[in-house]
């Protein structure tokens, strides 16, 4: 009894403590928008749980994550400092379509067959690349698409044409 | 509490976060993204291995050495089922048509234990209340639902309102 006490204490001190280093590390790690802040998520839900059931001392499992907070917060301000280091910790954006089609050697690189990439487009409700400009796959691992002017959207802009149109 | 000991793990937890941080480099953007089924396996099987060079339950260099392993052992894979389409078939499952002209496909759905609710769900996500817009809903290989749209439902585009550009 006195163990299962013990384990809902450490879990309400571990919650609140991780609620505060989360709110610290800030908006981006929230939303893993970058392979630093993958890396953050899953070595702290790792020692959450060695916390929570008392494999390690709390006061350990503190300063572990506190520290792995730290170098996150480290990397991810030099990062924000200097584009060169951005540029080797996030990884650039590579392109994998032009002009409605597929650029193999790009694909070749990342390892990535091009039905994955099709699933991909037909995520954000495209069937074919023909409307697709360019397409790059950001840092994050999502595709980014930049359709053709026709494939385009309608806009207010596009009123008179319309109106035209309707004439 | 000694302080000594807290020093240490500061310092393996510093080493261990750097070594993940260039492990989750050189695997690229599809773990990142998980972007395929064993994409998010990995990132689950590193996150339970990483605390216990962190805490010194086991040495730095054989914690080190496990997540080495587990990254090269996906490395190869990703690399194999990239140059080999039946590699490619046996570790990632294909996209599964659920909706076909507005039809929805029950084999499929049977198939993939999606119930109507979890399509619905799925649909309304992306503001479709009506099955006939959908041309085609595909269950992607990272579980998301994707919609292709019938040509009539689709938005108005730029190319509609300007016969030159279409």
């Amino acid at each position: 009894m006195d163990q299962l006490f013990g384990i809902a204490l450490r879990g309400i001190i571990t919650y609140l403590y991780v609620l505060a280093l989360v709110r610290l590390s800030g908006k981006r790690t929230i939303r893993a928008l970058m392979p630093m802040d993958l890396v953050v998520g899953v070595i702290i839900g790792d020692i959450f749980d060695n916390m929570f059931y008392g494999q390690t001392p709390l006061w350990a499992g503190m300063v572990g994550m506190t520290t792995v907070i730290l170098a996150h917060l480290l990397v991810t301000y030099t990062a924000y400092l200097s584009p060169s280091i951005e540029r080797w910790v996030s990884g650039r954006n590579v392109q994998v379509i032009q002009q409605g089609a597929l650029k193999t050697a790009a694909l070749h690189k990342e390892r990535l067959r091009p039905e994955l990439i099709m699933s991909l487009v037909r995520l954000q409700g495209e069937e074919q690349l023909d409307a697709i400009e360019e397409g790059y796959l950001e840092p994050n691992g999502r595709l980014s698409l930049r359709l053709r002017e026709a494939a385009k959207p309608a806009q207010q802009c596009d009123r008179p044409a319309l109106e035209r149109l309707l004439q | 509490m000694d302080v000594q000991d807290l020093a240490m793990t500061a310092g393996r937890a510093v080493i261990v976060y750097v070594f993940t941080l260039v492990l989750v480099r050189l695997l690229g953007k599809r773990e990142i993204g998980s972007l395929g089924a064993f994409d998010f396996l990995v990132a689950l099987m590193i996150g339970e291995m990483v605390d216990e060079p962190i805490f010194g339950s086991t040495t730095l260099t054989k914690g080190l050495v496990a997540i080495g392993v587990v990254g090269l052992l996906h490395f190869l894979s990703s690399w194999a089922s990239f140059k080999f389409k039946l590699i490619d078939r046996l570790t990632e499952a294909g996209p599964t048509v659920l909706v076909e002209d507005g039809q929805i496909k029950d084999k499929a759905m049977a198939k993939e234990r999606m119930t109507e609710q979890d399509l619905w769900s799925a649909l309304r996500l992306q503001s479709i209340d009506d099955l006939n817009e959908v041309k085609t809903a595909t269950l992607e290989p990272d579980g998301q639902v994707s919609v292709i749209k019938q040509e009539w439902a689709r938005e108005l585009q730029k190319g509609d309102l300007h016969r030159q550009m279409a």
